[in-house]
């Protein structure tokens, strides 16, 4: 039975955590479940993690999933050529298939002699089968290794934090076996809360104006991608070093804004923001290219 | 003792299973509600729904549950309203004396009324002049011909829709739909050409053992290379009035193909109705370009799906003047369509009506004998895959 207090993680002075985010940490370590984090890009979702490693004290590994990444890769790959190098040179441990294994970033979180924090950074960038070829090592939180006929296995459940930007559905099976928040886009209290944890004593005014700016931005229609928190704490940098000056008008005109360029990211938004529609667009742009 | 909670969620549509149950049972013995209803509240919502547009229909089945309130009037019973409002029926057409003849009420009575049949009414019904539904002549409902009454539908269509400059709809079918977008995106899957790309990486272990063999022991790696898709997929869509009953498969469609990050590149394009000189990139704001240009731009290179009815008044195919906006053209649609057929090798239409009503319309055989003509389902989806490989 546990007899650890419920409250473990409440946020640290880095990183400001919503009541509701706080209890959804806090379940998630009581259940020993995986926790599925999703959330507009730049909520602090992968900064999570690291928080809760950092206010729990434990060790933080990292798995960031790319297109190509398989699940297999989590757990070990087998260096072949490493091996046959060696064979061709006599080397004497060539004998020990063990030597060739190197563990994945999910066998290293099991093999951890402590429990650990596991990241799973952007599982929806993996392939549509990804997450569903991790359910048994995840639910089991043990996984065989063909070469050695060895079995890895977690001595301490670890932490594991699965973020996803909503790219591509997740697989009913796995989101079953989640524990899943929403960060929901911080409103101009906590964002407030926010810019006062790493920028204490800012001024009132710049701060003032500030939200204002950045507020007015995200309600620009058609932005294709709307200025987050960590673009704001950028931005905000960016002015304090340079000492520039923000206008004092009500409503600034976007041309008087200095560093723009910190918010936003994308040319087409930056046309977007000084064009009127109805021009033709241009065709080599067009069409929506997502990818590539 | 919560089992009301899981039987409001499932009855607003929430997919929670026991799997999910169990382990809120398992955290309430655990004793991580804290005593305290607000962390009940999160503990359970983060265990038993698992996407954030489910976070609605979970706040109002918590608050009927615990709050003792009634279960939420204006979501349930306008959710019913729209599921009503969504199924098709042609609009009733009425003369301008009936028109005239129809009571005209005023909002408050109007308003008083509505409340009246909510009460009253229990079932969908389409037609008629009293109860919410589609079609008809009653003062509530989607698509009526009432002159004062209340509509549910998001935009009101007169059914004069032959010429599309009235009733165009702006709105992009960019959604974050979730159901069922998996089955469509693992169709889309098999749309794949694979080729050789990039630096030689894998090591490929037969050929290495082979080739070592031949070296007499003599150890020489060979390495395979990755292996890329070079599809490149261009998506047109109808957004056009008749295409309102299937907006909601062509938006998983199109989600599904934009959420699959699998193609070489994946560009998606809009227009009215039938094609013309110009397509949109963007229903909001209007934004177009030429179809000259998106054929010179994409043609041959990429693989084309159109999404449409094929439907339509045969003048706006066969005549100029099809569309007020069209009225100086020269180009007929069907020659629209033809040169586009004619840019395109690999191409295939998606038809979200029933395959075997196709013949009912005019126009869908025309187009039809242009286009490789597929039903939009999913074994449909399937067919025009193979056709365009």
């Amino acid at each position: 039975m546990h007899d650890e207090p419920f409250h473990q993680f409440s946020g640290t002075e880095g990183y400001v955590a919503s009541r509701a985010l706080q209890d959804v940490v806090n379940v998630a370590l009581a259940l020993e479940r995986p926790l599925l984090i999703k959330g507009e890009p730049g909520t602090g979702k992968t900064l999570l993690a690291h928080h809760i490693a950092r206010a729990l004290g434990m060790e933080l590994i990292l798995w960031n999933v790319k297109s190509t990444t398989k699940a297999r890769d989590g757990l070990y790959t087998y260096d072949t050529v490493q091996r046959l190098n060696d064979a061709r040179f006599g080397d004497g441990t060539v004998r020990d298939i063990s030597h060739y294994i190197k563990l994945g970033p999910l066998g290293r979180a099991f093999a951890a002699p402590g429990r650990v924090v596991l990241l799973i950074d952007e599982v929806d960038k993996g392939d549509i089968e990804f997450p569903n070829d991790l359910l048994f090592e995840l639910d089991e939180m043990r996984f065989h290794i063909l070469e050695t006929d060895e079995w890895v296995k977690a001595a301490h459940r670890p932490v594991v934090i699965v973020t996803s930007n909503a790219e591509k559905e997740l697989p009913d099976a796995f989101l079953r076996r989640c524990v899943f928040h929403y960060i929901d886009f911080p409103d101009e209290a906590q964002m407030r809360a926010i810019i006062d944890v790493h920028f204490p004593g800012l001024s009132g005014e710049l701060l003032q104006s500030a939200c204002t700016i950045f507020f007015g931005l995200r309600e620009v229609p058609g932005l294709r991608k709307r200025p987050s928190t960590s673009e704001l704490l950028d931005w905000i940098r960016a002015l304090l070093a340079s000492g520039a000056r923000l206008p004092d008008d009500a409503a600034p005109s976007l041309k008087s804004v200095p560093f723009l360029g910190a918010l936003i990211k994308m040319e087409e938004d930056a046309a977007t923001l000084s064009r009127h529609a109805n021009r033709p667009a241009d065709v080599r742009t067009a069409g929506h290219r997502f990818f590539r | 003792m919560f089992l009301p909670l899981f039987y409001a969620l499932r009855a607003l549509k929430v997919p929670v299973s026991l799997t999910e149950w169990l382990a809120l049972l398992e955290g309430l013995s655990k004793g991580l509600h804290n005593q305290s209803l607000e962390d009940f509240y999160y503990l359970s919502r983060s265990l038993l729904v698992k996407d954030v547009i489910y976070y609605d229909a979970f706040d109002q089945a918590f608050s009927h549950c615990f709050k003792n309130t009634v279960l939420p009037e204006d979501g349930v019973t306008k959710q019913q309203i729209l599921e009503w409002l969504q199924s098709p029926v042609m609009p009733l057409r009425l003369s301008p004396e009936d028109l005239a003849a129809l009571k005209e009420l005023n909002l408050d009575e109007l308003l008083g009324e509505l409340e009246n049949r909510l009460r009253e009414q229990e079932d969908p019904h389409d037609g008629g002049h009293k109860w919410i539904g589609t079609g008809g002549s009653s003062p509530f409902g989607a698509n009526g011909s009432n002159p004062a009454g209340i509509s549910f539908a998001t935009e009101r269509d007169s059914g004069r829709a032959a010429l599309q400059a009235f009733a165009r709809k702006y709105r992009n079918l960019r959604s974050d739909l979730t159901l069922d977008i998996r089955q469509i995106g693992i169709a889309l899957k098999r749309l794949r050409e694979l080729r050789d790309t990039g630096i030689e990486e894998p090591l490929d272990l037969d050929a290495t053992i082979d080739k070592t063999c031949r070296n007499a022991g003599e150890i020489d790696l060979v390495f395979a290379r990755e292996r890329e898709n070079s599809i490149r997929l261009l998506l047109v869509m109808d957004s056009g009035g008749s295409m309102d009953p299937h907006r909601r498969i062509s938006e998983r469609l199109f989600s599904a193909a934009n959420k699959l990050n699998h193609f070489k590149d994946f560009r998606a394009f809009y227009f009215h109705n039938c094609i013309y000189d110009k397509l949109y990139t963007n229903l909001e704001t209007d934004e177009c370009v030429a179809t000259t240009e998106v054929l010179r731009e994409y043609g041959k290179k990429y693989r084309l799906v159109v999404v449409g009815d094929a439907a339509m008044a045969p003048h706006e195919l066969l005549h100029f003047s099809g569309t007020l906006e069209r009225a100086e053209s020269t180009t007929t649609g069907i020659d629209w369509i033809r040169q586009i057929a004619e840019t395109f090798p690999r191409r295939a239409w998606m038809n979200p009506l029933p395959e075997n009503s196709w013949t009912h319309y005019e126009t869908v055989p025309l187009v039809g004998g242009l286009f490789p003509m597929f039903p939009l389902t999913v074994d449909g989806l399937t067919r025009a895959v193979r056709k365009l490989l």
